[in-house]
C-alpha cells in the first residue's frame, strides 16, 4: 500500500466506510467477518491486523477471536452473526454457492438487507484484500505485540488516519 | 432473483452499487486509477 499510493487512497477510504461506515452491525462484528474470512484465505496478516481490530472494539477479547476462526458455531456470539458468518463462508468459496435457504437463515435471526450486502462485500472485499497481500507475497511479520498495537490504532482512529501503520514499520526497524 | 432487494432493472454490480453508494463511490474512485 505504501508502493502504490495512487491505489491506496480508495482503498483505505473503501475500507473506512467498509468496516466502520453507518451501517446496523457494529465495527466489532464487520471486523470480525473480514477476520474470518481472511482466516479461511489463511492470509496472516490480514487476519490478524483485523482479528486485532475486533478484539480492541471489544476491549481486548482476542480468546473471542480465536474462537471464531477454530469453530464460529460455537462461539458466544449473536445467531444473527453465526448466520452472517455462514454467508461470508460461503462468498469466500465462490458467490454462486450462496444459497437462498443462507439468505433465509440470517433474515430469520434478524440480519437486514443491509447488513447481508454489508457480509457479502466484506467477504468479497477481504478475498480481493488476502489475495493482494498474497499474491505479492509480503512481508508478514509473525509479532503479536505488533498486530495489537496496530488492532488499538485501528480501533480507535480508523484506517484513513495516517499512522495505523507505524507498528509495521517499527518491526521492520524504521 | 437477487438475495436482497436490490433496484430492479439494473445489470450487475451496478445493483448493488446503487443500493449502497457509500461503499460504491471508493470502489469507483479504485476501478478509474487502477484500469484508467
Amino acid at each position: 500500500m505504501l508502493f502504490s499510493p495512487e491505489t491506496t487512497k480508495p482503498l483505505r477510504d473503501f475500507v473506512e466506510v467498509l468496516l466502520r461506515g453507518p451501517n446496523s452491525l457494529p465495527p466489532a462484528e464487520r471486523e470480525m467477518i473480514a477476520t474470518y474470512v481472511s482466516s479461511q484465505n489463511d492470509c496472516h496478516y490480514c487476519q490478524h491486523t483485523h482479528g486485532a481490530a475486533a478484539a480492541e472494539h471489544l476491549g481486548g477479547n482476542y480468546e473471542l477471536i480465536d474462537q471464531l476462526k477454530r469453530d464460529y458455531a460455537s462461539a458466544p456470539v449473536s445467531d444473527k452473526l453465526k448466520a452472517l458468518l455462514g454467508i461470508a463462508g460461503k462468498v469466500q468459496q465462490g458467490g454462486k454457492y450462496v444459497t437462498t435457504e443462507d439468505v433465509e437463515r440470517a433474515r430469520a435471526k434478524g440480519a437486514t438487507d443491509k447488513e447481508i450486502h454489508a457480509t457479502v462485500l466484506i467477504a468479497a472485499a477481504f478475498c480481493m484484500f488476502n489475495r493482494y497481500v498474497d499474491g505479492l507475497a509480503t512481508w508478514q511479520p509473525h509479532d503479536a505485540e505488533m498486530y495489537r498495537e496496530m488492532g488499538k490504532r485501528l480501533a480507535s482512529s480508523g484506517y484513513t488516519v495516517p499512522g495505523w501503520e507505524k507498528p509495521v514499520q517499527k518491526a521492520h526497524g524504521q | 432473483m437477487p438475495h436482497i432487494n436490490l433496484p430492479e432493472g439494473i445489470p450487475g454490480i451496478l445493483g448493488p452499487m446503487a443500493f449502497s453508494p457509500q461503499t460504491a463511490k471508493p470502489l469507483n474512485e479504485l476501478a478509474e486509477v487502477l484500469l484508467r
